[in-house]
């Protein structure tokens, strides 16, 4: 579903992507794990087209993201850090909008549904956003991304800030939308979400793919050990 | 500061019915938002305090100038009847010829009451310009005119300081500082909430987000302008053209979309609100304080008024001077004008009513070229004014608005132009009665009457059309700028 291909992006003559190739198959969770800096964020710009590579190839599906970026964005969804809603409209009214802007004009139900199944209660349905702790933002977020029918959903530190129960619940929901189909790049600092909802792990480091681990691999291997070794080894041998 | 490779192109939507998606939620953003609401309601509450004020104003004269000539008609009617009763022998005349409204000499300079009157246009109410500085009435007769310069100061000197509060007030300042307050983050609120990825993402441009938002906000202070304005004439009873209330809706509006420009320009190349708000705030001070400043001072520094003073001077050496030579002035009035030969000067109650005619016109010639040098001085300003208008659109849009309510100089200039005349036709009547002294009145319905006319339709077309034309031109400029601008702007 999302194919890398040689990424690269400088900022200032400073590599912030580094040669980057990976691959997110329909129905899997891959993490991008990587210290402060290693160009996850900028990974998952340059696939939404908010910034332009210097160099490679991005494909969303069949399409070229880098010569149609609005036919790749019709494919995608995005969930940041903080996912920022219309404060003084309630959660079930921001997810009518952005659901009409995606052309998809749904009834109350239809988007009362969403909202549940992305875990809001019915009860929180109707409330101003402003009142809405960061879990429950993240759960509209999601709700979008079911409402635009997103067959790849990129993830930008979605579990930072979120108590534990919060994030175990996001888990949940990002299991469930993968064994729905749908592709989810993830980037994240938290090992144990990694290691508890991703399907493949890619370690990244001063923009470049140091390691790979896949399914058993993740929970068989002391995933914060793997991490550290990857890194320090990445640090020792010469670019 | 990002690089370039940071800034991202955004192109056109792949839904273009995100326009419509977008402007249904942004209207229902706009009844949730508390500051602007605020900013409307203060817009509906100057507005309508602008009105009154102007719409009183109008009124006051208007009625002013109705009553003053009913109160004339009343006056020249009891003249015409008690002189009848004197000549038809009913009515004993009274002692003095100066009460005796059978006798030219009183009648034409103690009992005619005539004033000239410059009737407000409707559009007063919502430009009262220079009309509450400039007479706009004056007492006429055949004898020494009193000159409109004693007359500037009519006025309050606060007032003459501050002006009236009019709709073209709030218009021109009140209208681009709320668009400023309501517009000044139209970007930055996305970016800075960091719900423009998002945006982006559905298929919402910067651009068209922009647009649609600053547009919104002055399509709803354009309404309640609009609204306000038409619904406050008609309630007021001011019997406005509707023509001449399009143009000056357009105008105001054209001055709105002016300024709508200006913010989407500013907001495209500023990086967040507060340097946005700044910007603007500064661009306000310079278009409506500072440039309109210099302006005036430049105007004032180039061409200075003669003082009043001098005129006072020269009207006093002039009059010490004919009373010195009544005999020589009274030989020469009589030379040049060949139709009053005949005068029985000897005759020493006709040698000093036409001597006081000859001295009357001697003062006048004297003091001419000083009334003509204010004049000139005047006009230089105004064609000073006139040629650095296109400094500042908000002097360009006062000037095109007072004109076209007819509450400045030129309409003013066709005023004095109309009582010259009328005070010449005047004296034609019974300056010859006088000095041949033929004292005995009866044409009472004979003399000349004033008739005001006004200004040919469209004599203020010109400029306001060169205004429209301005106001437009920079607006497209602006907003061309800022579209441009905008498609780089950053996402992220």
């Amino acid at each position: 579903m999302l194919k890398l291909e040689h990424l690269q992006k400088s900022y200032g003559g400073r590599p912030s992507v580094a040669d980057l190739s990976l691959g997110v198959a329909p129905g899997e969770v891959y993490a991008l794990l990587g210290p402060n800096g290693a160009g996850k964020t900028t990974t998952i710009h340059c696939i939404l087209g908010f910034v332009d590579p210097d160099g490679g190839r991005i494909q969303v599906g069949d399409v070229d993201a880098l010569a149609d970026r609005e036919a790749a964005r019709q494919l995608l969804a995005y969930i940041p850090e903080q996912v920022s809603l219309y404060e003084s409209f309630s959660g079930l009214e921001n997810l009518r909008y952005f659901s009409e802007l995606c052309g998809r004009r749904l009834a109350d139900a239809k988007l009362a549904e969403l909202l549940e199944r992305a875990g809001l209660p019915a009860a929180d349905h109707t409330r101003w956003v402003a009142e809405y702790s960061k879990g429950m933002r993240q759960k509209v977020g999601i709700a979008v991304a079911l409402a635009r029918q997103a067959r790849l959903l990129l993830l930008d530190e979605p579990t930072s800030g979120l108590d534990p129960s919060a994030a175990n619940e996001f888990g949940r929901l990002l299991r469930e939308l993968a064994a729905g189909g749908v592709a989810v790049l993830m980037a994240t600092h938290d090992l144990f979400r990694a290691r508890q909802d991703a399907s493949r792990v890619g370690i990244l480091r001063s923009g470049r793919l140091v390691r790979e681990l896949e399914g058993p691999e993740i929970r068989e291997q002391d995933l914060e050990a793997a991490y550290l070794r990857a890194i320090e080894e990445s640090a020792s041998s010469p670019a | 500061m990002p690089t370039a490779t940071a800034l991202t192109k955004t192109t056109a939507p792949v839904n273009r019915s995100t326009g419509g998606v977008v402007l249904r939620f942004e209207c229902r953003h706009l009844l949730r938002d508390r500051a602007f609401l605020g900013l409307a309601g203060v817009l509906l509450l100057f507005t309508i305090l602008a009105l009154v004020a102007g719409v009183r104003w109008y009124h006051f004269q208007h009625h002013a100038g109705v009553a003053t000539l009913a109160d004339d008609r009343a006056r020249q009617q009891d003249a015409e009847r008690r002189g009848r009763e004197i000549l038809a022998g009913e009515r004993s005349p009274p002692r003095g010829w100066w009460s005796n409204p059978a006798d030219v000499r009183g009648y034409a300079y103690y009992l005619l009451q005539v004033h000239a009157i410059k009737p407000p246009e409707p559009l007063t109410a919502l430009t009262v310009g220079l009309s509450d500085v400039l007479p706009y009435y004056q007492r006429v007769g055949p004898g020494p005119q009193g000159k409109f310069q004693t007359a500037y100061e009519a006025e309050h000197p606060r007032r003459l300081l501050i002006g009236r509060f009019d709709a073209s007030f709030v218009v021109l300042f009140v209208l681009p500082l709320l668009l400023i307050a309501a517009g000044f983050n139209a970007l930055a609120a996305e970016q800075e909430t960091g719900r423009l990825p998002s945006l982006t993402l559905h298929g919402v441009s910067p651009q068209r987000l922009v647009l649609l938002r600053l547009l919104l906000r002055a399509g709803v202070l354009a309404l309640l302008l609009v609204g306000t304005i038409s619904v406050g004439l008609l309630v007021a009873g001011v019997p406005v053209s509707p023509g001449a209330l399009a143009v000056w809706l357009a105008l105001a509006l054209a001055y709105l979309g002016l300024w709508t420009a200006l913010v989407l320009a500013v907001v495209s190349v500023s990086g967040n609100a507060a340097s946005a708000s700044l910007w603007l705030a500064g661009i306000w001070l310079l278009l409506l304080v500072i440039v309109p400043g210099l302006v005036n001072l430049g105007a004032n520094q180039l061409h200075p008024l003669p003082s009043r003073a001098e005129f006072i001077l020269a009207q006093r050496q002039a009059t010490d001077e004919a009373d010195q030579r009544r005999a020589e002035l009274l030989g020469r009035f009589l030379h040049d004008h060949p139709e009053l030969s005949g005068v029985d000067t000897e005759d020493p109650v006709i040698f000093r009513f036409a001597a006081n005619i000859a001295a009357d016109e001697y003062v006048e010639s004297e003091v001419r070229p000083v009334q003509q040098r204010f004049d000139e001085r005047l006009l230089a300003q105004q064609r000073l004014i006139d040629r650095w208008q296109w400094t500042s659109p908000a002097i360009a849009t006062q000037l095109a608005m007072t004109d076209l309510a007819g509450a400045g100089h030129s309409r003013h200039r066709a005023f004095l132009a109309q009582v010259d005349d009328y005070v010449a036709d005047l004296r034609a009547f019974f300056y010859p009665r006088i000095a041949r002294g033929e004292y005995r009145f009866d044409a009472y319905q004979d003399w000349p009457r004033w008739n005001w006319q006004p200004e040919p339709d469209g004599s203020t077309t010109k400029r306001w059309l060169a205004c429209l034309a301005l106001l437009l031109g920079l607006t497209a400029f602006g907003i061309a700028f800022a579209m441009r601008r905008l498609r780089h702007v950053r996402i992220v």
